[in-house]
């Protein structure tokens, strides 16, 4: 059973414009529009940080244990941070990643964490991927979490497609 | 020429039955999928598998098999130019089914203006050549194949490097054949050249044309037989990574959707389940690793 306590905590500004009321798959399907053809993480690094008016950058922190953080986004004023522990399997970490993005395109602005990872992201407010310590990944119940889960999933599907998928899609 | 005929409709053939499917959820593979269809159907009026006094006797007997088996070849390619520009903002031209209808009414006329088309005859354009409207009838077919393959390989788009190349050399073929057979045609019917030089040209374009359309279906096939063997992999790193699930009590999210996405679904839940605490043995690791291996390679360079 899912069951999460991946937060965002005490929001302290009103939620970006661009992904409220809309579902995961428009958003995915929205942004995907924006991106270049096949496109790779980076691809939608860059098209969410247009996406959402801010640059994005991910960060891979070495170092802090995580516990049972797997990502967390920090919100500057003039970027956004989205770090994730060094090491991390190459999947995962793009999982991890496309959930923060997600939290990112929904407008979800976090608050300040007390954890220790978040003293990378000082000053920032914080959305993070944590897992409990039962059998559940992320909260269904929260709408925020659902929200950048599924967006990481279904975003997840098009980039697995990659180059191979547009050739065989008009092609295989 | 008749191995080679057959051989060209068996790879269409073939492909296009293989392909039925997964056209069958994947609506944007259906103009080339149509492709291989319609191009077996023209390479089948060649006579090499069913005798081309039987297809054309069921049609009056009157050569109207080589009109047909013209229209299918320019059908075919054009829809190859449709498949290829599926993805350019802005499509040549020639991809649109205006100026197919152009190039299919431009030779069908000439085509009825044949006079005395006589009885089935596999040569029945080189025994009317000298007619106008035989040479005009040809002449166009071969002007709108050979710019339909020319825009293809111009504009077409196809990302993977191998197939890319054979798919390229494929179209020359169908171009150099085309630009071949134009030249045959109104040497014969101006009577240019020593016969020696037209018999030449005239055995010249059977062998690029053919080939060319072996080479543009195995360039297509080449990428079916990548998904299959992919999705052959996916299934055995699924089966795998549910018995790894079920062992740890991991539940994963089972979306709808191929076996790709259900092996990437489980990749994730049991990596979560590793951040919780959940401890894998080697042998199970080596199992999470292939199949994000696997999934990794999909992600492109």
């Amino acid at each position: 059973m899912r069951k999460g306590i991946v937060q965002v905590v005490c929001p302290l500004r009103s939620k970006g414009a661009m992904a409220v009321g809309r579902s995961a798959s428009d958003t995915v399907g929205a942004l995907v529009a924006t991106l270049p053809p096949s496109p790779r993480l980076p691809d939608v690094v860059a098209g969410v940080g247009r996406f959402v008016g801010k640059t994005t950058r991910v960060v891979d922190v070495d170092g802090p244990s995580w516990g049972p953080l797997t990502a967390l986004v920090s919100q500057f004023e003039h970027e956004n941070l989205v770090l994730v522990p060094a090491g991390a399997p190459e999947l995962y970490r793009m999982h991890c990643v496309l959930h923060e993005l997600g939290h990112l395109v929904h407008g979800d602005v976090g608050a300040p964490s007390a954890t220790s990872i978040a003293e990378f992201a000082s000053g920032g407010h914080v959305c993070r991927r944590a897992l409990d310590g039962d059998t559940g990944l992320v909260s269904i119940s929260d709408d925020d979490e659902h929200f950048a889960e599924r967006f990481a999933y279904e975003l997840a599907t098009v980039l697995l497609a990659g180059s191979a998928g547009a050739d065989e899609r008009a092609y295989g | 020429m008749v191995v080679l005929h057959a051989v060209a409709f068996w790879c269409a053939a073939l492909i296009f039955l293989a392909r039925t499917p997964y056209v069958l959820r994947n609506p944007r593979g259906r103009a080339a999928w149509g492709a291989t269809g319609v191009g077996a159907l023209g390479l089948l009026t060649l006579g090499s598998v069913v005798p081309q006094t039987v297809l054309d006797g069921a049609l009056g007997g009157t050569n109207l098999i080589n009109l047909v088996q013209n229209v299918c070849a320019t059908v075919a390619f054009w829809l190859m130019l449709r498949a290829s520009t599926s993805d350019l903002p802005k499509r040549p031209l020639l991809a649109s089914p205006l100026a197919l209808l152009v190039v299919v009414v431009a030779f069908a006329v000439p085509f009825f203006a044949v006079r005395d088309r006589g009885g089935t005859d596999f040569h029945f354009i080189v025994r009317e050549i000298h007619q106008p409207a035989m040479w005009l009838y040809s002449s166009i077919y071969m002007v709108g194949v050979g710019a339909i393959a020319a825009a293809t390989l111009r504009h077409g788009v196809l990302r993977n490097p191998v197939a890319l190349v054979v798919f390229r050399v494929g179209q020359s073929l169908v171009v150099i054949a085309s630009i071949d057979e134009l030249l045959s045609l109104t040497a014969d019917h101006f009577g240019w050249f020593p016969a020696a030089v037209r018999d030449g040209l005239r055995l010249g374009f059977d062998p690029p044309f053919y080939l060319g359309i072996v080479l543009i279906v195995v360039a297509m096939a080449s990428l079916t037989f990548r998904r299959w063997g992919r999705d052959v992999a996916c299934r055995r790193h699924h089966r795998r990574l549910r018995r790894i699930a079920r062992r740890h009590a991991v539940r994963a999210v089972e979306r709808d959707g191929d076996v790709q996405a259900r092996t990437y679904d489980l990749v994730i839940a049991i990596r979560d389940a590793e951040v919780q605490g959940r401890t894998l043995d080697d042998s199970e690791l080596a199992q999470v690793r292939s199949a994000e291996l696997t999934l990794t390679r999909s992600l492109g360079g």
